[in-house]
């Protein structure tokens, strides 16, 4: 049980290769953090571990199967910039259900207000929405997460909150999470194992 | 040295909202604020998203959003910041370092935009000067925003709001999203005005940076001003912190404890 990835190579058109034949695994209830400096390729990474992006050579795949082409995507990406993740002409009930129907469980776990589920995306701070963005990808169906500096943008607090939460939930479902990060400190407390993107290079 | 640049007393901001037809709510967001600012000094200003940080800023400066209801005193050298007096020193006096890139004019070549404002006669000679001081190459002067990086465009922020005349700059999450040594890089910018003498409000939520630049540390929370603590105090556990709240958002970063309000990391 391991999202796996072999051979991998991705480049934009007209840029510079910015992985070449990179192989790792994430084991399932494992947390793998991926580090490297801003434009080194992290944020690309994730897009393609979550299926939004397609690599033109190389595979990834989920428990021994390649990523589905359609349906739901098992491998949820969770943005550093939440406002930017939802809709914001549709309120926060909508934003939610537009997943799944979220167990009041989890939203007590995350700290979500029930008066929130009536408020737009703009009443709400960013900490507030990211707590959304992470309830929308824990659909029963979900096996991996991807957070992408996904508290880069909070407080202190808020950050610890966020992650302490979501810690207890993927630790009980045995979900895999790949947590990408330009700060050490953050990396060093929620990863079992660290890989620079630049590793990826040659 | 001691000379206040900028101080602020009893602020309070609030919003007129409507809630359903011609019902009003009155939202506050910042409330009772006392802050000072000395000639040569970085005094940061950190708290959570949603604090009154920023608020702070665009309250000093006059740009808050129309709906907004000001009370209180802002004095910059001793004398009332009014309407009049904003448009007399902003830009020449007052500076403001914004949060985000996209604040620079997309249409409009880099160099051009740092001119703006310049004695026309020495413009060109002083843009070169600040070009080469923030480490830019002449020839980016000629370059649009989106053709230069993220932390060249930075460095262009520094140059449109580093003057001669500047006594005070208000710098506006400046770090977010840099890299450590583009972090530095702007911290150390920030270090060189205040040894010239510049007062510096840095508002920002990366506790780290703002304790390693500036001398004292204003914490922010909802809207108020909670404490003001030495930068030297926020260091091992954080015992030698005075309020509560200072002593949990410093225990809160994953480099200390990454516990919440005395709930322990696992």
């Amino acid at each position: 049980m391991a999202l796996t990835v072999s051979g991998l190579s991705y480049g934009y058109a007209g840029g510079k290769l910015l992985y070449r034949d990179a192989s790792f695994r994430v084991e399932a209830g494992a947390v793998v953090g991926i580090t490297g400096p801003s434009g080194s390729g992290k944020s690309t990474l994730g897009a393609l571990l979550a299926g939004d992006l397609r690599a033109r050579s190389g595979e990834i795949t989920i428990d021994g199967a390649p990523l589905p082409r359609r349906g739901f995507r098992p491998v949820q990406l969770i943005h550093q910039h939440p406002e930017r993740a939802v809709n914001n002409k549709w309120r926060m009930r909508s934003v939610l259900r537009e997943s799944h129907e979220v167990p009041q469980e989890t939203l007590d776990l995350l700290g979500i207000r029930s008066e929130w589920l009536d408020r737009w995306p703009a009443e709400l701070s960013g900490g507030e929405l990211q707590r959304f963005c992470i309830a929308r990808a824990l659909h029963p169906a979900t096996r991996y997460l991807v957070a992408d500096e996904m508290t880069a943008m909070f407080d202190a607090i808020t950050q610890a909150q966020i992650w302490h939460a979501l810690s207890g939930i993927v630790r009980e479902r045995g979900l895999g999470m790949v947590v990408i990060s330009h700060e050490p400190a953050l990396l060093d407390r929620l990863c079992d194992e660290q890989i620079a993107v630049e590793s990826f290079r040659d | 040295m001691n000379t206040p640049i900028l101080t602020v007393s009893e602020l309070d901001v609030s919003f007129t909202q409507y809630a359903s037809g011609l019902r009003t709510r009155t939202l506050t967001g910042i409330a009772g604020l006392n802050i000072e600012v000395r000639e040569g000094e970085i005094l940061a200003v950190i708290g959570a998203s949603g604090s009154g940080k920023t608020l702070l800023a665009q309250a000093i400066l006059g740009i808050l959003p129309r709906n907004a209801d000001v009370t209180g005193e802002i004095r910059f050298r001793g004398e009332r910041l009014t309407a009049a007096r904003r448009r007399r020193t902003l830009g020449r006096e007052i500076s403001y370092i914004p949060q985000s890139v996209t604040n620079l004019d997309p249409l409009m070549p880099v160099g051009e935009q740092v001119r703006i404002g310049l004695d026309p006669k020495t413009a060109h000679q002083e843009q070169s000067r600040l070009f080469a001081r923030y480490g830019l190459a002449s020839e980016a002067a000629r370059l649009y925003p989106f053709e230069l990086s993220g932390g060249m465009l930075r460095r262009v922020l520094f140059a449109t709001s580093v003057r001669d005349t500047v006594r005070l700059i208000i710098a506006d999450e400046p770090t977010p999203g840099l890299h450590a040594e583009a972090v530095e890089e702007v911290l150390r910018h920030l270090r060189e005005l205040a040894a010239d003498g510049v007062a510096v409000l840095l508002i920002t939520h990366d506790i780290v940076s703002a304790v390693s630049v500036a001398e004292r540390v204003a914490v922010m929370n909802g809207g108020r001003l909670i404490t003001v603590e030495p930068a030297a105090a926020f260091t091992g556990d954080g015992d030698g912190l005075g309020h509560p709240f200072a002593r949990d958002l410093w225990r809160a970063l994953p480099q200390n404890r990454f516990s919440i309000g005395g709930v322990e990391w696992h």
